[in-house]
């Protein structure tokens, strides 16, 4: 027989956890905006680490805008892209900001623009930031520059960048001198 | 000087409509000026005049949560 009671109290507290959940990141955020930033970043922290798209963003903002950690472009355009890949708009428009004026990445306007073009064509209503960096940055290229991109797809171009860079194998032979001698007398070490 | 929170430059007609919805929506007066930017035609969007800089800061905050944008401020001379 189905035992209702255990089930019902299972749900109720699968639902609370949720909401429990969904409290804390609001509390985070609102925590940010008020600049109380070591309230906020511990739980945005956890809830980015759970794959939220909305906390990887603000944990981006922290990183860009140096609030409550040092600056860090770099890291800024990795919380962001995480963000973006989870379709999160401002994510997507703050990551062609970067690219724009090179900070953390590469400055390339074309990939920039790709950008600001995802983030524009999102769902109702499109953010507004977005467009207008987008018609911006359309006076500064060449019409040749758009039109190419535009008929190879912006999501290309934009998943282009997003990519990381390829690791390079570490081989002996691309080794030093010295490390090589290292590396030979250790592996001599273990066959020993 | 009047003070001013500019929302941004915008090419379409579809994003000005849009900004002058969210603008009604939160009842906020919303300045549109046709500007010329290297040839090309521009709708810009203004907010505003503020009396201080700071009393534009404080707004400029505000807006750009409603508005989903990056705005800037600008300072222009007051009429006659």
């Amino acid at each position: 027989m189905v035992d209702w009671k255990r089930w019902g109290l299972i749900v109720g507290m699968l639902l609370l956890s949720d909401n429990a959940a969904a409290t804390s990141l609001e509390e985070g955020i609102t925590a940010y905006r008020e600049g109380r930033y070591e309230a906020a970043l511990p739980v945005l922290r956890q809830q980015a680490h759970k794959g939220d798209a909305e906390a990887l963003f603000w944990l981006g903002q922290a990183f860009l805008k140096g609030q409550g950690v040092p600056f860090d472009y770099a890291l800024a355009h990795e919380y962001f892209l995480r963000a973006a890949r989870l379709g999160n708009r401002k994510a997507q428009n703050n990551i062609g900001m970067l690219h724009r004026d090179g900070l953390g990445v590469r400055e390339d306007k074309i990939t920039a623009y790709a950008w600001f073009s995802i983030a524009a064509a999102g769902a109702d209503p499109p953010l507004l930031a977005a467009i207008a960096n987008q018609n911006r940055l359309e006076v500064d290229l060449q019409p040749d520059q758009l039109r190419g991109r535009r008929r190879n797809g912006w999501s290309r171009s934009a998943a282009r960048s997003a990519r990381p860079p390829r690791r390079r194998r570490l081989s002996p032979c691309r080794l030093l001198p010295s490390r090589r001698l290292l590396l030979v007398r250790y592996r001599g070490a273990k066959l020993v | 000087m009047n003070h001013y929170v500019q929302l941004g430059l915008f090419a379409k007609e579809n994003s000005v409509e849009i900004a002058s919805r969210i603008a009604a929506r939160h009842q906020i007066t919303l300045h549109v000026d046709p500007v010329e930017v290297k040839g090309r035609l521009f709708q810009r969007l203004r907010c505003g005049p503020y009396r201080t800089r700071e009393e534009a800061q404080t707004a400029m905050a505000v807006l750009n949560e409603i508005f989903q944008v990056d705005s800037i401020l600008a300072a222009i001379p007051a009429g006659p």
